[in-house]
Order: C-alpha cells, then structure tokens, then sequence
C-alpha cells in the first residue's frame, strides 16, 4: 500500500485549518479541490494549458491597472532602486516568496478562470538554459508575455555545475537546520539577533546569513538571466516566478527529506501583515505558520505516491522485474537484429571519418517519430525526488518509455587526455559546446591501449561498445515540440580532459543502434 | 562634543571589538585580475542566534559590490589548505546586480560549509571574481570583503 502526502494532508483535515489560517473563506476553499500540480517546464509543450494559462495570465496582468495588477505586484516585491518589502538576506525569505508567488497563481487562476492552474517551476538543475516559452519574442504571430527583451542571457547561454549542478543541490539538501539551509535570522546593527516579532524584522534587508540556496542559485541565476530579473524589481520578468518556484520547490524537497523548519516562534509566529494582495484586491496576510506546508495553500510538487518504508520492499522486489527488460537490452550483441520484445530499433552504419577534436563526428540514423513521441512526452520526476526515496526514484526510472543509443565496436586511438562528449542533434556543435547544454547527452572515455587485454582463450581482444540513455536529452529537446525528429543524429566531439594539454583523441564507432522501450 | 557623537563613536568601538579583524597581509578587495585573500578566524555565536549549528561555516562578510560593465558575476570562495593546496567552498552571487557600499555591520553574509578537518583555527581564504558567463570578462567587477569567520 502507498500513501501520498497528499492523502494524509486530506485525511488529517488539515486543508481547512491551512485554508482558514490563509485568508481564504470555506467557499474559496471548495471550490479549490484538491491541490494542483506545480510541474517542470522540462519538455512542456508550448500549447500546454498551463503555459497557456500562464501565458495569458502575465498578459492580463499586464494590461490591469490598480492593485491587480503586473506592475503592482512587482512593486511589492521592489522598484528600479531598492528591494520595497521583500526580505532578501533574512530568515522570511523562503516564506515571504511562498505567499507572493502563491498571490501570482490565485490571480491567474481567477483572471483566465482556469481553477486547474498552478505555477510551472524552471527546473535548472535539469535545464539549465531559459525554458524556450520564455525566450522568443513571439507565440502564434503574436507578442509572448513571457518575453523580455532586456535579458543579458541568450537562448544558447547555460548555467554552470558551480551555480546548479548536483554537488550544489546535494550540499543544500543536506543542510541542517534551517537557519544554514534558509538562510538565518536577522541580527540588528547593533549585533543583537531578532528578539520580537516587529515587522520591521520582515525587512531588515541583509541582517542574516545567507545559506547556499539564496546565496548560490538564487542569487545567481538572477544575475544569470540578467537585466531586470538581475536588479530589485525583478518581478517584472515573468520568468521571475518559475525561477522562485523550483526555489519554494527545492526548500519543500528538503522538508519532505527531513529538512526541519526553525521551531523558533520568532519565525513561524511572524505575520506578513498587509504584504500580498488576494485576487480580489484585499490583503493577505498569512503567517508563516500558514506557509510550511504546500497542499493546504492549494498546491503540490509531487503527484506519485511516494511509498511508505514497509511498501519499499515489495517495491524493490518490482523495480528488479522491471530492470530485467532492461537487462535483455545490454545482453545482446545487435539490438536491431535480436528485436526484444517491447523495443523498436533503428539502426546507421558508420562510414564518414573517426571523430577528431578539429571534426565531430555525427551518425544519423532514422527513427519512427511515433515511436519516439512518448520518449520526449515521458512524464520526469523532479529533481531531488532521489533525496526523497531512492526505491521511488529508481522505479520512476524505469517506467515509462526510454531511448537508449548502442556505439557498437568502437575503434580509438590516442586517447590520453580526451574526453568523448555525445550530444544529440545540436546544429552548433564545437568543441566549446557546454555540458550545460540542452543537446548534450553524456561523455564517455576509454582506460589503457586498445586491445591491451587478449580475447578470451587467445581469441583477438574485442572492441568495447557503449550504451548511452538519450531520454532526458530527447524531453529537453523535444519535450515541448508537437511531433519529434524522424532523424536523430548522434555526434561525438572529443575534448581536452585538461585545456592545457594536447587532445589528439580519435573515436569511431562500426555501427550506431538506436533503441526506444514502450512503457 | 554631541551626546550624537559619543554614541557613534561607542558603537563604533563596540563594532569593532565584535567584527573580525583583517590580519596583516589580507588583500580586501578583488577584481577579475586579483582575488581578495584573507583570515577567517573562529568566532563565538552570536547573542541570541541558533546554538544547535552542527557544522562549521565559514561567513564572508562583503561590504562593497560594484558590478561588472557588461552581466554579472560570481564570487568563488576558496580555503587554502594545510598541504598549501585549495579547496572550493561556494560560490555566491550578488542580488540585486547593483553597486553598493556598507559598513561591517551591514555587510552582506554568505554562509558555506567548512570541511570540518579545517575548521581547526584560522584558515587562509581567497574569494575570487569570475564571469557568471563563458564569453564574460566581468571587467569593472569589484567585490569588498570587510573580513570573514568560522561559526
């Protein structure tokens, strides 16, 4: 049996206490339902509803006046010169964007009468270029709200490993408690920390200690993005919510793992009194008690059950069944001749020249692009789902459609210091092509000389062959197009391992085998 | 002298009895071409804060930001260790990207991590500037580091 947090939250009637306690009347609660899915942008079509809703949300955002308004809300946030009632440096700044992003969502969900919207977050620990609604200055021949012309990052600009990548987000999860995690309480300049409930705590601006989530992706991937999401009013870029909601969602992850909010009443017993507005135009003013936990606000990050520790074994006991499909992929020499059961295979020869760091080398094969939809369409975890449960995460993993790409007998030479990087359909290939970048699939090297061991019994040493997942790439690049490629063109492009030293590494593979598994 | 006055400068002295001290030697400030270095010495918490802070950290304390000509950038912290080599401890950014100046006590705070077998006594810190993007110079970044800590 699984039990989502969902239903316990639903079950311990706690909606209506959260509800209550968050300005809203029973009416509004009811009308509510069930909390709604916050989802990735990571591969969601450009006509999705919620992009659409979001769409056309900003866009009557920006034609209202008053106080419902796309210029009113982000003055709340700040002006051209200074932060106006956002705490930035300070302990309020995880529960203070929860309530003005969740002003956003109820707005927009009265403003276009989708009651199913909620807020899509931008992934960046996935992808780490602007999502694609957000960068082109039109959507159907019309003007894209979502545009903002006055961004320093271009659509092909990516953020590092050192802002966003894996070791970032494993240090943040790990945090503990939550004034190293949240960043900490505010200490007055006369060096005594917060001691009341005062609101002008709520803005003393920089009197904490940044953690590493403001400190690192926060503050970085406004400086990213750059011009007005770079400065205070950055709430004028509606990419400004989808980077502060993978923020909300990143500290929701970490409660979820464990992660304890500060049980000092100093905290939790502070109102934001007259800070946000409701889409009626009156105030909301939540508590930060109001805010710690996502479902009662009207929304969630997770629709998969998550499985209760006496569920994980049995769960195990399926995720070995499963892997076994996977298993008879890799055990066969040719994919394309063997055909197992469930996979749909393509495959190219390779007769253009070994790839060299001066020349990638690119092999096309043709695919069914029917048999690829559900590969780029596949629903994603999100990431840190792994901090949540292992078990879970590996069984997310498994189900659903996959891609994989075989590299069959491989020749290489000259190896010492190269690095192989593989990307997938990327029109700009160079050998200064980011790992960032959405094409890029994953990198491969070899050990020793080729051929350094005998065959077995004597017999001539075989060529190794590499099996490479494309799924990810396949949804960041297609995800959001209505109909994948019929042709996916693996590329190779040998780099330095060290950029002082010499790369002279070549690789050609004999043949490329293209798998996709049904779900 | 105005009663104004004294209260500056008692406050002035309690401040300094209180913030770290920049050791000989320390070079505060970085640019693009010249990382700041400098001693981050054990503190005491402060009156009032968290006790139950399980591991040490290190907190730079920036107390001048001016932003580069073109984007922005990040600050990379780095703690020299006891073979002379260096270790990456974060990495921050500067939010809003404007120019700003402040006194210690209204420095800006970054917390990172400190492994704990160097959290032994003083450690030796470089914070460098860097383009937040590949083709970036960041020329015209400037980063003051009014002085830094381990809690």
């Amino acid at each position: 049996m699984t039990t989502s947090r969902r239903e316990v939250l639903l079950q311990g009637c706690v909606i209506g206490a959260g509800i209550i306690a968050a300005n809203m009347t029973g009416m509004e609660a009811l009308a509510q339902g069930a909390p709604k899915l916050r989802r990735s942008l990571h591969g969601m079509a450009p006509n999705d509803p919620i992009l659409q809703t979001w769409r056309d949300g900003v866009r009557l955002l920006k034609a209202a006046s008053g106080n419902v308004s796309w210029a009113n809300f982000a003055a709340i946030h700040g002006t051209a010169n200074a932060f106006n009632l956002c705490p930035h440096g300070n302990w309020y700044f995880l529960p203070w964007h929860r309530a003005y992003l969740l002003s956003y969502e109820r707005a927009v969900r009265q403003l276009t009468g989708n009651n199913e919207f909620a807020l899509p977050y931008w992934d960046w620990t996935q992808d780490r270029q602007m999502p694609p609604a957000f960068v082109e200055p039109t959507f159907n021949g019309q003007p894209n709200p979502l545009f903002e012309e006055q961004r320093d990052a271009t659509p092909t600009d990516s953020l590092p490993d050192s802002t966003v990548g894996p070791g970032i987000i494993n240090q943040i999860l790990v945090q503990t408690p939550f004034e190293t995690f949240g960043t900490s309480r505010p200490v007055g300049p006369d060096n005594v920390a917060q001691n009341n409930l005062d609101q002008s705590w709520i803005n003393c601006e920089r009197c904490g200690t940044e953690g590493t989530l403001e400190a690192t992706p926060h503050d970085l991937v406004h400086g990213f993005v750059g011009g007005i999401m770079g400065q205070a009013n950055s709430a004028l870029d509606p990419l400004f919510m989808m980077h502060h909601c993978n923020i909300d969602r990143i500290w929701w992850t970490w409660t979820q793992g464990g992660g304890p909010d500060s049980p000092d009443p100093l905290w939790s017993g502070m109102t934001f009194q007259n800070n946000f507005l409701n889409p009626d135009g009156a105030p909301y003013s939540p508590m930060v008690s109001d805010l710690l936990t996502p479902e009662p606000l009207g929304y969630t990050y997770i629709d998969t059950p998550l499985a209760l520790p006496s569920a994980a074994a049995s769960q195990a006991a399926a995720v070995v069944a499963q892997s076994d499909k996977y298993k008879s992929l890799y055990a066969v020499s040719n994919v394309a001749t063997a055909k197992p059961s469930g996979v749909a295979s393509y495959a190219a020869s390779v007769n253009a020249p070994a790839a060299t760091m001066a020349k990638y080398l690119e092999i096309s094969i043709d695919v069914d692009a029917n048999a690829l939809a559900p590969v780029a369409h596949r629903k994603s975890p999100p990431s840190g789902f792994e901090a949540l449960s292992l078990t879970n995460a590996r069984q997310q993993y498994l189900n659903g459609a996959r891609c994989y790409a075989f590299l069959r007998e491989v020749d290489y030479a000259e190896h010492a210091n190269t690095e192989y990087r593989v990307f997938l359909n990327c029109d700009y290939l160079s050998p200064n092509t980011p790992t960032t970048d959405r094409h890029y699939v994953g990198s491969f090297g070899f050990f020793g000389p080729q051929g350094g061991h005998g065959g077995h019994g004597g017999a001539e040493a075989r060529k190794p062959s590499l099996g490479i997942d494309l799924t990810s790439t396949i949804q960041r690049v297609y995800g959001s197009a209505a109909t994948p490629p019929e042709k996916l063109r693996v590329q190779i492009q040998p780099v330095a391992l060290r950029p002082a030293g010499k790369a002279n590494g070549t690789v050609k593979p004999s043949r490329v085998e293209v798998a996709i598994i049904s779900a | 002298m105005s009663v104004r006055r004294l209260w500056t400068i008692g406050a002035g002295c309690a401040l300094a009895l209180i913030a770290p001290i920049a050791a000989e030697g320390d070079q505060l400030l970085a640019t693009v071409d010249r990382p700041a270095i400098l001693t981050a010495t054990p503190a005491k918490p402060l009156q009032g804060a968290a006790a139950d802070q399980p591991a040490p950290r290190v907190i730079v304390h920036v107390t001048g930001y001016q932003p580069p000509q073109k984007g922005a950038i990040r600050g990379v912290v780095k703690v020299q260790k006891p073979d002379g080599s260096e270790q990456e401890i974060g990495t921050f950014g500067v939010f809003p990207n404007t120019a700003f100046k402040a006194d210690f006590s209204r420095a800006r705070r970054y917390g990172f991590p400190l492994p704990k077998e160097l959290a032994t006594g003083a450690v030796k810190l470089k914070v460098e500037v860097v383009p937040d993007k590949a083709p970036g110079t960041a020329e015209g970044a400037q980063l003051e580091v009014g002085g830094a800590e381990i809690q």
